[in-house]
């Protein structure tokens, strides 16, 4: 029997039938949208009034996201902002260093085994003017535990003399770029780039494992997407080993799991060959919950880090030029080798360089193997100027812009890495619409909470955590920013044929929100209270998840 | 004692997977792990491997070859606590990488010494490479690290291909040797020897590339000399001299070495008793050997 799903509104996101106050559906798909009038003559159904007061929404399609935020959870979480874990916890941001030191003293206390390290992440040294983190502020914490936690890009870490003391690193006479030292020559315990990372990740507990998502930290970051309205998030860099599909199919197989995940394969550590050998090879192992098939090129490095690639004239403060994480020559050969094949890349650009590289590749690879459908899509594509978004359009590229950057590091690339004009013009998904390239907008979770409402309010209001509107004129209406984190981030993934919108035939996929996000004013947007999802028809409140 | 750790560079093509070959062919003995970014087509050549697993490769006479993917430190620590007997460690970077990062990451790790950095160059291509809109940058950083340049694949250049892209690559970075190759084929001493000046070897006496492209002559004098006066004109720049290397007898009557390279020179007394000559080498055409001669004359001290 079909059930019925009566709501206040049904926001549909379908152009020909865009409100109803029923859906009708049959097992895991939508059978019917409109009145109660046009689908009674579909059969016998179950009413089911428990959204009698809800807006109900397209399932949100996070199109840029990353499952280790599950596993993230399993460390103490240092941030600025207030943020929710899987279990619904709100964990206090904290706005100053002794109460992040109060915060990891707590937790400290929890561990039993007196050498185990204790480990963080999502500290942003950036909102702590007058202070420093360095090894002086965690020895604080303890003098006998290693600690390390990791800043909220990822890109840096902190910790006490203790785990530099194992790593071998509590001396002097160290010459690394990315170990900045103190005036008697010790590391200051600041660790800039993986590099000068990973020596003392493995003993503060940050190793390879924990990028490495586990079961429960696929669980816990499905619990996440219930939480913000999500109902098919992308997993968009993972080597995808036997084991982890082994995994990831167990995990998505069972009963409960509440999202329909998307994993990218990393291009990384194979020839070009190897890998779209071992992603057809995927692509025949997909399941619904576990969509299998897509490939992830990562071109540059990010811009707060100075690694992306820019065009003249460069960073602001003079920084020398990023760099290179895939070599020209081996991102024309996947380009080549994914059109000949048909298989479909996502390439994480931050600079406008890498971008223009990426532009210049396809378009002589389409001479060779034309595709009128490939759907490649530029993902963060930060600093894009409008003659490569017209370029992107008469190439059939996708774009993903970060949204969330505004806000979070807005101020930043304002004063700092890419001065006023470009950080005025970053994301900029108005232009991206007005030259008609399909758009998605993202998280990036962890780097920034998951939360596709967040993100349109970002991608709406242009606002920068102090306040500063970073580009009125890039600003877009609500209507386009709700098509973007449903219809839009499905278009991306080839997936729109199945969800992204509610209408006959698609996947019962929907966001559940107190709120109509057309009838309240565009800076509230990011306030409307997700009561859960429906995805494949099976109720998910976020209150028990 | 410290494992030495040499790291091999350059883009795409340049020849790094055939001078691996060539080193694991006349590596002598020495155990040698072979740090690679990925595997790919057959990078070892067919005959030498012995086994063969997912990212571990085992080749003849003990030397071994790991792929590290991301995990260039992780690989090195796991290769230090595996037990294995290894004389030396070569890491063969991406084509896009900064080996003089993935050399300040290794220094980090306790038990590993970098003895240098080493860029391969496609010398055919070499030219319009570094005028490339996206690598520019990223091949003269690369450039600017590296201890030794090998100058590969001459016998597809053209001499004034060879000629420009020497004078290139010694403008923007004087302290580097630059050598010449074909195929690769170079001595595995000059690879795996510390560039440390510090540890300053006594293989002086042996010419390392193709005689055709290099003039070499070996001066021998058991004259004094003014070592100071002599050494700064070997490394003036008017002067054509690519190396010079050798041992000499001051004015007090001991003996010194000296080596020059390019714009750098090293000078420090020996610590035996040596037979008292120099090696001068320049670009073919370009040193006058007989008037070069005189002229190191002109620094004897009566």
């Amino acid at each position: 029997m079909n059930t019925v799903f009566q709501a206040k509104k049904i926001l549909t996101m379908n152009p020909s039938n865009p409100k109803a106050t029923h859906v009708a559906v049959s097992e895991d798909r939508i059978i019917a949208v409109g009145s109660l009038e046009d689908i009674v003559a579909w059969g016998p159904y179950n009413l089911n009034e428990t959204f009698l007061e809800k807006v109900i929404m397209p399932g949100f399609v996070e199109g840029h996201s990353h499952s280790m935020e599950g596993t993230f959870w399993k460390k103490t979480y240092c941030g600025y902002f207030d943020r929710k874990d899987p279990n619904g916890k709100l964990w206090e941001g904290s706005k100053t260093l002794t109460s992040l030191v109060e915060r990891l003293k707590e937790e400290e206390k929890k561990i039993l085994e007196p050498e185990a390290p204790l480990s963080g992440w999502g500290v942003d040294p950036i909102y702590f003017v007058e202070e420093k983190i360095n090894r002086q502020l965690l020895d604080k914490v303890s003098k006998t535990r290693p600690i390390g936690i990791l800043n909220a890009s990822g890109h840096i870490m902190y910790v006490n003399t203790k785990a530099l003391e194992l790593g071998g690193l509590a001396r002097s006479g160290i010459n690394h770029p990315g170990i900045p030292l103190d005036d008697k020559g010790l590391p200051v315990g600041e660790l800039r780039g993986p590099e000068a990372m990973v020596p003392l990740s493995i003993h503060v507990g940050l190793g390879k494992d924990l990028l490495n998502t586990d079961e429960d930290g696929v669980r816990g970051f499905a619990k996440l997407c219930v939480r913000a309205g999500v109902t098919t998030a992308t997993d968009l860099a993972n080597l995808l080993s036997d084991e982890t599909i082994e995994m990831m199919n167990r995990v998505t197989s069972e009963a409960k799991f509440p999202a329909r995940i998307v994993p990218l394969r990393l291009f990384q550590g194979v020839t070009p060959l190897d890998l779209v050998g071992h992603i057809k090879k995927l692509k025949e192992m997909s399941t619904d919950l576990l969509r299998l098939g897509r490939i992830k090129v990562v071109v540059d490095g990010s811009i707060q880090g100075f690694t992306a690639r820019l065009k003249w004239p460069g960073y602001f403060n003079g920084s020398p030029q990023g760099l290179w994480y895939v070599s020209p020559d081996q991102l024309r050969e996947v380009i080549e080798l994914t059109l000949k094949e048909n298989i479909q890349i996502h390439t994480h650009t931050n600079g406008d360089q890498a971008t223009e590289l990426v532009l210049d590749t396809l378009e002589n690879a389409l001479l060779k193997y034309p595709s009128n459908d490939h759907r490649f899509t530029l993902q963060h594509c930060q600093l894009a100027n409008s003659s490569q978004f017209r370029r992107m359009k008469k190439l059939g590229l996708c774009v993903n812009l970060f949204a969330n950057h505004l806000y979070y590091w807005g101020e930043e690339h304002y004063r700092k890495t890419v001065g006023p004009e470009r950080a005025e013009r970053m994301n900029s998904c108005k232009t991206a619409l007005d030259n008609n390239v399909p758009l998605a907008i993202h998280s990036d979770a962890p780097v920034t909470p998951l939360g596709p409402l967040f993100t349109a309010w970002c991608a709406i209001n242009r606002q920068t955590i102090s306040g500063r509107i970073l580009g009125e004129s890039e600003r877009i209406s609500i209507d386009q920013a709700l098509r973007a984190i449903t219809l839009g981030a499905a278009y991306t993934l080839k997936l729109d044929s199945e969800i992204g919108s509610i209408e006959v035939g698609k996947k019962a996929d929907f966001a559940v929100l107190e709120d109509d996000p057309y009838d309240i004013s565009p800076e509230k947007i990011k306030d409307i209270k997700v009561w859960g999802t429906v995805q494949n028809g099976r109720i998910f409140s976020a209150e028990n998840i | 004692m410290n494992t030495p750790v040499t790291i091999l560079s350059g883009y795409l093509g340049t020849g790094k997977t055939t001078l691996v070959n060539q080193l694991l062919r006349k590596n002598q003995g020495k155990k040698i792990a072979i740090l690679v970014n990925e595997f790919g087509n057959l990078p070892i050549d067919e005959d030498l491997i012995e086994a063969k697993d997912e990212n571990l490769i085992s080749l003849a006479g003990g030397c071994i070859c790991c792929s590290y993917g991301d995990a260039l430190t992780e690989t090195l620590s796991e290769l230090g606590d595996s037990g294995k007997v290894i004389d030396h460690i070569l890491i063969e970077t991406s084509g896009v990488a900064m080996p003089s990062m993935v050399a300040s990451s290794v220094a980090l790790i306790p038990n590993l010494t970098v003895f240098g950095i080493i860029i391969l160059v496609d010398t055919d291509t070499f030219l319009s490479l570094k005028d490339d809109e996206y690598l520019s940058d990223t091949i003269l950083r690369q450039l600017l690290s590296a201890d030794l340049v090998v100058m590969n694949k001459i016998d597809l250049s053209t001499e004034d291909k060879v000629i420009k892209t020497k004078d290139f690559i010694s403008e923007i970075n004087s302290k580097a040797e630059i050598v010449f190759a074909n195929f690769g084929n170079l001595e595995s001493e000059l690879i795996f020897k510390s560039f440390d000046p510090e540890n300053f070897t006594e293989d002086m006496l042996k010419l390392h590339s193709p005689e055709e492209l290099y003039s070499s002559f070996y001066y021998k004098s058991v004259e004094k000399f003014n070592i100071e006066k002599l050494t700064d004109f070997l490394i003036s720049e008017k002067n054509n001299i690519i190396r010079a290397k050798g041992f000499l007898c001051s004015k007090d009557g001991s003996i010194f070495i000296i080596q020059t390279v390019g714009k750098r020179s090293y000078i420090c007394p020996a610590q035996a008793k040596k037979e008292c000559g120099i090696v001068v080498i320049g670009l073919k055409d370009r040193i006058n050997t007989k008037k070069l001669a005189e002229l190191l004359n002109s620094f004897v001290v009566s």
